[in-house]
């Protein structure tokens, strides 16, 4: 009994400051958080992989997002972002991975940033920043295009502005009231993430009988891909057995001169605010570099040809001197004008082909995909609340996320949004759109949002891609429409239901 | 004092300074992931020709008819080369030069690439065949060296009219006497190998040639001259069904010429192919 005792007074001291810290530890943390319901329904069928996949679930996906700020003293902040996400479709197609709820119920951990910051440590301009980030650099609604620290996830592709976090060390310095410097290293670079729409970039076209209907030009002089074809136009396409087509990271090494690095200058003013940047690293979308095709007799099949096509894609190294800023103008109603452009010094590519049959080399043509010249892409935009219900964002883009100065080409593009608010802003109706001026083709996002309660509502909308699936020359690189090929993605409907607290 | 406009112009260099240099080649890349064979040794050493002894048209000759040609095996004309190597004597009568066949030099250029698409070899036993059986050229009484439409044939025999009769084909070759198995290995006609896409193409050919007046040289070591060429070929089976339509061959007059170069009486098939191109290096033009 005495020993009993004795053990429970000696938990107590250990237990008791435990508790008396926790509650030090709590006053210490904000979280924040939602959770969000995500249901997509296909509502073509032209678009998919193979005519006639559509009118069916797309997502059906579930996170939880927390987001916690942990500030120990004034001068020492520690933030964490994570999310655990339910796919919502069964992976399983075993009977023994019914046993695995992985597989039934795939879920994963996602943590978006995990950084600590000092501020006003070891001098009062000077703020430090090391961990797992996600920054924005730039003025512009979504579409920055001085902004390279962290590339996009675009697993969803209606998420614009979710991005990969990135290692990165952040100094901000801060020598005037007007005056803010940050200057960013990370060492190791992460491409950008893509729909699973993209592989169909690649993909081989079959007709309904499965015999080849076309492939996808290569970023080759168009004389140079007829040729390509040609190699295959005088044999029976119902001979060819084309396998889908493997593409390869050709990635960065793991190097100093490998690593990225940026700074940045922003200057605050009334109404004014203009900032000049610099960034040396790679572009995060990939840029085809080299393809083989590989042709053999078939030994199953007598009188077929196996054909094998394995692609290469890359991240060029880049350099790029940027200057963005944002006026709100107090003479002209209050109208809100930004501005991006970037200059990128790119890396010069050249993309490379060959066929084989067997061992034989029968087919080789090259051409410059990436000149060195230096390019721009930039974003110019207004936008204005003319009521308490309608607000309206309009902007000019040259060069979309994913546009580089190679054989595709930097496009023109117009982007707008109209907000309008109802039932005391209960209801949001929100009509957005954008135009590939050059080709026409278009994605439109009609959302009406309910505000149930404050903290839940209800989404529903359409994400709906507008141009042809194919190109208007098949010998060109550039002839595909931005938005109206395959490899941009479905069309679909969604509903969200999100809690935020 | 260094002005803004100065500094941000030198700030510009710096950038695209830096930036100079940077390039990725996707062939280079190729190369690397799948490294090409190692170039073979086309023959640059001395070569021998034995001792050569010529008289007139009399003694051994080493002889190559040089076709520049189109071919057209995916609808596009690519660049041929074919040449047909020959040793060659005068008959006994010293009526007709016997060029008994060695083997034949193809080379296809696609693209400024070279290329085995459509490319063919000749088996060991159609080139015995072919020995065993020489095309002669009749030698004109006048002492000069000339002839018109001479027809080769490969696999074909008794043709009424040689120069212009249809080839056989692979509809309606069967029970066609014209068509022997000449080089003896059971399948119709003559087999050809081809490089690309990968078989055997068995097959009837029909090669028309022409010699306009030649030059023998004041030393009776070269005879050279231009050649007219005809090519047809017909198909009458193959191991792979993409062999079985012979892409058309265009001989150009340009670059078509036949050379003899004077030999030694031990020089032989296996030593021209594989020298021929320095034997008739020095070949006059």
């Amino acid at each position: 009994m005495h020993r009993t005792r004795l053990a429970a007074l000696c938990a107590l001291a250990v237990v008791l400051p435990s508790v008396a810290h926790a509650e030090g530890f709590w006053d210490m943390i904000s979280l924040s958080g939602r959770i969000e319901s995500d249901i997509r329904f296909n509502i073509e069928d032209y678009r998919g992989a193979v005519p006639g996949q559509g009118y069916n679930f797309a997502f059906n996906q579930n996170d939880v997002v927390l987001h916690a700020d942990i500030k120990p003293t004034e001068s020492l902040v520690a933030v964490f972002d994570g999310r655990v996400r339910f796919f919502g479709f069964n992976t399983a197609n075993e009977l023994p991975q019914l046993s695995n709820r992985n597989k039934v119920d795939p879920f994963s951990v996602q943590v978006d940033q995990a950084y600590v910051a000092t501020r006003g440590l070891p001098w009062s301009w000077l703020d430090i920043k090391v961990g797992r980030m996600v920054q924005t650099w730039g003025s512009a609604d979504v579409f920055n295009q001085v902004d390279f620290l962290n590339p996009h996830d675009f697993y969803d592709p209606m998420d614009y502005v979710r991005k990969v976090p990135n290692e990165m060390i952040e100094l901000d310095f801060y020598p005037t009231d007007w005056l803010t410097l940050n200057a960013v290293w990370i060492p190791v670079f992460k491409p950008a993430m893509l729909p699973p729409s993209a592989s169909l970039g690649f993909a081989i076209e079959k007709d309904a009988n499965g015999c080849l209907a076309g492939f996808p030009a290569p970023p080759l002089d168009p004389a140079d891909n007829k040729a390509l074809a040609d190699l295959f136009s005088s044999i029976d396409p119902c001979s060819l057995n084309f396998a889908t087509p493997v593409v390869n990271l050709y990635q960065p090494k793991y190097t100093i001169a490998d690593s990225q690095a940026a700074a940045r200058a922003k200057f605050s003013f009334d109404n004014l605010e203009f900032a000049f940047s610099y960034y040396y690293g790679r572009f995060a979308y990939p840029i085809a570099l080299d393809a083989v095709a590989v042709a053999n007799p078939s030994v199953t099949q007598p009188g077929k040809v196996n054909v094998d096509y394995v692609a290469e894609v890359m991240y060029p190294r880049i350099q790029v001197a940027g200057v963005d800023f944002a006026y709100s103008a107090p003479w002209l109603f209050d109208i809100g004008f930004v501005g991006e452009l970037a200059v990128i010094f790119p890396e010069q590519v050249n993309f490379g082909l060959r066929a084989y049959q067997g061992q034989t080399k029968i087919f080789e043509a090259s051409s410059v995909n990436v000149p060195s010249t230096p390019f721009v892409k930039a974003t110019f935009g207004v936008d204005y609340t003319f009521t308490r219900w309608l607000y309206v964002n309009a902007m000019y883009l040259r060069g979309f996320f994913d546009e580089f100065n190679d054989m595709y080409g930097v496009h023109n593009y117009v982007v707008a949004t109209a907000e309008l608010k109802f039932k005391s802003d209960s209801i949001l109706l929100r009509l957005a759109g954008i135009l590939n001026v050059d080709d026409l083709s278009n994605v439109a996002n009609p959302q009406l949002t309910w505000i149930i309660t404050p903290g839940l509502e209800a989404l529903l909308g359409a994400f709906i891609f507008g141009g042809s699936t194919h190109p208007s020359d098949p010998y060109d690189y550039a002839a595909r429409e931005k938005f109206g090929q395959k490899a941009a993605g479905r069309s679909f409907a969604y509903l969200k239901v999100r809690f935020t607290f | 004092m260094v002005s803004s406009r100065h500094l941000l112009t030198i700030l510009a260099l710096g950038v695209v300074a830096a930036s100079c240099g940077w390039k990725t080649d996707g062939l280079e890349r190729l190369d690397e992931l799948y490294p090409p064979p190692p170039e073979t040794d086309g023959g640059t050493g001395p070569i021998d020709i034995g001792t050569p002894m010529c008289s007139g048209y009399g003694g051994n000759w080493a002889v190559r008819l040089v076709q520049e040609a189109s071919i057209s095996p995916l609808g596009q004309p690519w660049k041929m080369t074919l040449i047909d190597l020959f040793l060659a004597q005068k008959s006994q009568a010293g009526t007709e030069m016997e060029l008994r066949f060695c083997n034949q030099d193809v080379s296809i250029i696609a693209s400024g690439q070279s290329t085995n698409l459509g490319k063919t070899e000749v088996p060991q036993a159609l080139r015995s065949a072919l020995y065993q059986a020489p095309f002669k050229v009749p030698l004109p009484s006048d002492g000069t060296f000339h002839a018109e439409d001479l027809v080769w044939l490969w696999g074909l025999q008794n043709l009424a009219n040689p120069l212009t009769d249809p080839l056989p084909t692979k509809d309606n070759y069967l029970g066609d006497a014209r068509v022997v198995d000449q080089d003896t290995d059971t399948q119709p006609g003559v087999t050809m190998h081809i490089l690309s896409p990968m078989g055997d193409r068995y097959m009837v050919r029909r090669a028309v040639f022409t010699f306009a007046t030649g030059a023998l040289s004041l030393d009776n070591q070269w005879l050279t001259g231009d050649l007219t060429s005809r090519i047809d070929e017909s198909a009458l089976g193959a191991t792979n069904n993409l062999l079985l339509t012979p892409a058309p061959i265009t001989v150009k007059a340009e670059g078509t010429v036949y050379e003899f170069r004077c030999v030694g009486a031990t020089y032989t098939c296996d030593s021209l192919a594989r020298d021929h191109r320095q034997v008739f290096a020095d070949a006059p033009k």
